[in-house]
């Protein structure tokens, strides 16, 4: 079986249409030692939904991603994914439940070759992108397959660390500002990646500082302030959202 | 992993309130415990007090774990055993003599040390205490296996006879609460608070425009200097110094004392020595395998005691208060 | 009669297999302490302990089992490990994430405990342990005779290193090491099981120390300190190559024996001590080791 057999027609964003989120998130609350970072987020992710949370810096937009992949342990609250509980399972089973995550500093390994870094997550599921399929789509990797995963450039790595997560069959990815610092016709080829990935049915929980690039790609928004959701809206309300929302981010 | 323990090696300094009157309960202590306990006993447990006390002051208050402080324990020993047997000196010199020697090895070793932190500093200074292990071992003057041994006390200052217990005992309390109080001097002077500063935020302290190796050098020489006088102390006190005093389980063994008293208080040096002292004293003639009983201590302290006896005891009177 | 630097050839060569044989011992040993520090963070203290212990474990295979020495060549290093890996499981995991010191305290207590024990039960006197009967003898390779266990020594640790060094550098489980020596959250978080990834990191560490303890059991004679102040070298040894790099330790213990072995033949009194002077050089000029990267 090749892995665009088992591929589901891209869902239709099903908020509000009686389907059950694929990630549900409740009263989340995260502590960084003694700080007490998140004081209750409540989010959902619906099946094949991309979902961006917008917020300043420091207002705990990547803090919720690594305390829902129980990056942080020192966390309250509940987090389902797909109907079952996820917050006593151990880090490394996180993943095989068919969750994938890509971190801010993109966690590209020096001491691994582009190749090594690609193959090191487990597939977790069937469906996942083939090696073949992934060097087909960045063919700057199969270049480069021998170098160590630090030698390429920012942009590379950054497709790097979503290629690895792709082969895994994982069906939703925690994505922490892919964009960052990044130029913007390789911001461009991320959005064209998270479309491919869109297609493939697989659902996305992005954290993005670049409203414009997550305007283009996000079915939906949550804003986040100290710690907590403060706002939501779908796609299609944004264009009565923007002004309302440049003040909320600072823009 | 319970929040609560301690997480870094080092244990906020507490102020003890009343030092004056700690100090003085202790002179009192000392002034009247001959009558109930062998003044050998009480001599040779001030010495591993000064010596736990001294290693605190770095590793307690600086944050530098040594594994070398037996190079200047046995250092000194073996210079003031040696000045008082050949160069036939009077014993205050020879202590002197002795101290110089461990000041001297704290330069050097310290100068090659503090340029590594954290388990390296430890593995080096092993090492370097471990050289001169080795020199001692070849060193003519050290009688090799047999140590230096077979001297007399001497007169101090010329006139008071230290081959009288009572004489000796007096002069090694005299010099023993005088090193705590300095050594409390120390940890409660400006320097001694930014010594506290480089142990909880290097990078922070040397951008406050501070010279953190030069502080941490000086520390390491302060404490090699003290460790010194209790090793020359102890020399005179047993009149012998061998290569027991050199080794690495030297090293180890006041590392335990300060660990099981309590890393970083005042009070920790001097219960953890007499606990490892009771103890080594205990089980000298229980038959029991005594490296192996010490090591098993060293991990149980390590694994669920990390704060120590006095810490432990501070911690729960601080608990008590809110 | 040939002599370099007024040396006679043979002296020379004697000592430099010497050195070599040193050198393979410290190569294992600082290799394994390299490979359990990079995952662990933790300076396995009780090394030298392990290593007794493997030569230990070889010598009563002989004597209560009946185990000759090709067997206890495969059986001691996995008691040794499977002992490293309980340890590990039990106690030294509750020290993760806690000052780095306290791991080494805790090996050094482990260490004491193990040297004391078998000192206890078997005293300080050496228990003899003959080489196999294949390895007896002698073969002359032209410049000098070689004694074929000596010979078999170097080969052997040369081969154990190389391949822990491919297994590494090479295999998805090397892979993974490396990976999570740099970032054990994120390959955890990736699905890899990374606990049992250090439990096998600590039990294979151990055994490198065991078969080195094995190798040496018909060199030297089987005591219970004889890791105690081996360890010490090799935490120099550590200290000069860095403890950053595989290759750098395995280049390391190679050189330093050699190095020491020479130096038995030239300044024989500085023998034991040059080890520390070339750290202590090395510290000054060049302070995160020939092979470190970081400072």
């Amino acid at each position: 079986m090749t892995a665009t057999d088992t591929l589901t027609a891209p869902a239709k964003a099903a908020r509000g249409g009686g389907a059950a989120p694929q990630l549900k998130v409740r009263k989340l609350e995260a502590w960084y030692g003694e700080s007490h970072a998140l004081h209750g987020v409540d989010l959902d992710v619906y099946p094949g939904e991309t979902v961006t949370l917008l917020g300043r810096n420091g207002v705990g937009k990547t803090t919720t991603l690594r305390a829902i992949m129980g990056i942080i342990r020192k966390r309250k609250g509940e987090v389902e994914f797909e109907q079952k509980s996820i917050m006593r399972v151990p880090l490394h089973r996180i993943a095989h439940a068919g969750l994938g995550f890509v971190p801010e500093e993109r966690g590209i390994f020096a001491s691994l070759t582009v190749e090594e870094n690609l193959t090191l997550p487990p597939v977790v599921a069937r469906g996942g992108m083939s090696i073949e399929k992934i060097y087909e789509i960045f063919p700057n990797l199969l270049e480069r397959r021998t170098s160590p995963g630090t030698k390429l450039s920012g942009g590379e790595q950054q497709m790097l660390a979503i290629a690895r997560i792709l082969r895994t069959g994982v069906r939703l990815i925690l994505l922490d500002e892919p964009t960052e610092g990044l130029a913007p016709v390789i911001v461009e080829r991320i959005g064209e990646v998270l479309k491919v990935l869109k297609a493939h049915g697989v659902s996305v929980l992005l954290v993005e500082q670049n409203f414009r690039f997550a305007s283009r790609i996000a079915d939906h928004f949550y804003v986040m302030d100290h710690g907590q959701v403060i706002d939501s809206f779908s796609v299609s309300e944004l264009p009565s959202r923007t002004e309302a929302l440049n003040t909320a981010l600072g823009v | 992993m319970s929040a609560t323990h301690a997480d870094t090696i080092v244990m906020p300094t507490r102020k003890s309130p009343v030092p004056a009157i700690t100090f003085a309960g202790l002179i009192l202590i000392l002034a009247i415990l001959p009558a109930f306990v062998y003044p050998i006993f009480v001599m040779k447990l001030l010495c591993f007090v000064l010596f736990a006390a001294a290693f605190n002051l770095l590793l307690g208050y600086t944050g530098l774990l040594s594994f070398g402080h037996a190079a200047f324990f046995g250092g000194a020993a073996y210079v003031t055993a040696h000045a008082l047997k050949v160069w036939q000196v009077t014993p205050e010199l020879a202590i002197i003599a002795g101290v110089v020697t461990s000041i001297v090895l704290g330069l050097i070793i310290g100068v090659v040390a503090i340029r590594r932190q954290g388990i390296y500093f430890a593995m080096i200074t092993l090492a370097m205490a471990q050289m001169f292990y080795f020199f001692c071992l070849q060193a003519p003057f050290t009688n090799g296996e047999d140590g230096i041994q077979g001297f007399s006390r001497g007169n101090l200052f010329g006139i008071i006879d230290l081959n009288e217990t009572m004489n000796l005992y007096y002069f090694i309390a005299a010099v023993s609460v005088l090193s705590l109080a300095l050594i409390w001097r120390i940890v409660n002077s400006p320097f001694g608070q930014i010594l506290r500063a480089i142990r909880e935020n290097e990078p922070r302290t040397i951008s406050l425009g501070y010279s953190a190796q030069r502080f941490k050098l000086a520390a390491f020489v302060m404490s090699a200097g003290l460790t010194g006088l209790a090793g020359a102390l102890k020399a005179l006190l047993f009149q012998f110094a061998t290569l027991a005093d050199v080794a690495w389980q030297m090293s180890g063994e006041v590392i335990l004392m300060t660990l099981i008293g309590g890393i970083g208080t005042m009070a920790g040096p001097v219960v953890g020595a007499g606990i490892l002292v009771g103890m080594q004293n205990f089980l000298a003639t229980s038959g029991l395998p005594v490296t192996m009983v010490l090591g098993g201590t060293f991990m149980i302290c390590v694994l669920l005691f990390r704060r120590g006896v006095v810490g432990e005891f501070l911690h729960l009177l601080e608990r008590r208060k809110g | 009669m040939t002599t370099i630097f007024g040396v006679a050839l043979p002296v020379l060569t004697g000592q430099f297999l010497i050195g070599l044989i040193n050198g393979s011992f410290y190569a294992l040993l600082s290799l394994g302490l390299a490979v359990i520090f990079g995952l662990l963070r933790i300076v396995n203290f009780a090394h030298g302990a392990f290593y007794m212990l493997g030569a230990f474990a070889a010598w009563m295979l002989l004597n209560y089992a009946g185990i000759g020495y090709w067997g206890a060549l495969f059986l001691a290093p996995l008691v040794v490990a499977v002992v490293g890996m309980v340890i590990e499981r039990t106690m030294l995991r509750a020290l993760y994430g806690l000052d780095h010191l306290y791991g080494l305290l805790f090996t050094f207590g482990l260490a004491l405990l193990l040297e004391g024990g078998f000192r206890h039960y078997f005293g300080t006197s050496g228990q003899p342990y003959a080489a196999p009967e294949a390895l007896r003898g002698a073969t002359n390779i032209g410049f000098m005779v070689l004694p074929n266990y000596r010979g078999w020594v170097v080969l052997a640790s040369l081969v154990v290193c190389l391949g822990t060094w491919a297994i590494i550098e090479k295999t998805k489980i090397g892979a993974y090491l490396r990976a999570a020596t740099e970032n054990s959250t994120l390959v955890q978080a990736f699905g890899v099981n990374v606990p049992v990834l250090l439990t096998l990191t600590y039990g294979f560490g151990c055994a490198l120390a065991g078969v080195a303890g094995v190798l040496a059991a018909p060199l030297f004679q089987v005591s219970p300190l004889m890791g105690s102040n081996l360890i010490i070298i090799v935490f120099a040894v550590v200290v000069i190559g860095g403890m950053g790099s595989i290759l750098g330790a395995i280049v390391t213990g190679y050189m330093l024996g050699i190095v020491e072995g020479l130096c038995k033949v030239f300044y024989p009194e500085a023998a034991n001590i040059v080890v520390f002077v070339i750290m202590a050089i090395v510290l000054l000029l060049r302070p995160a080791g020939l092979f470190g990267k970081d400072s």
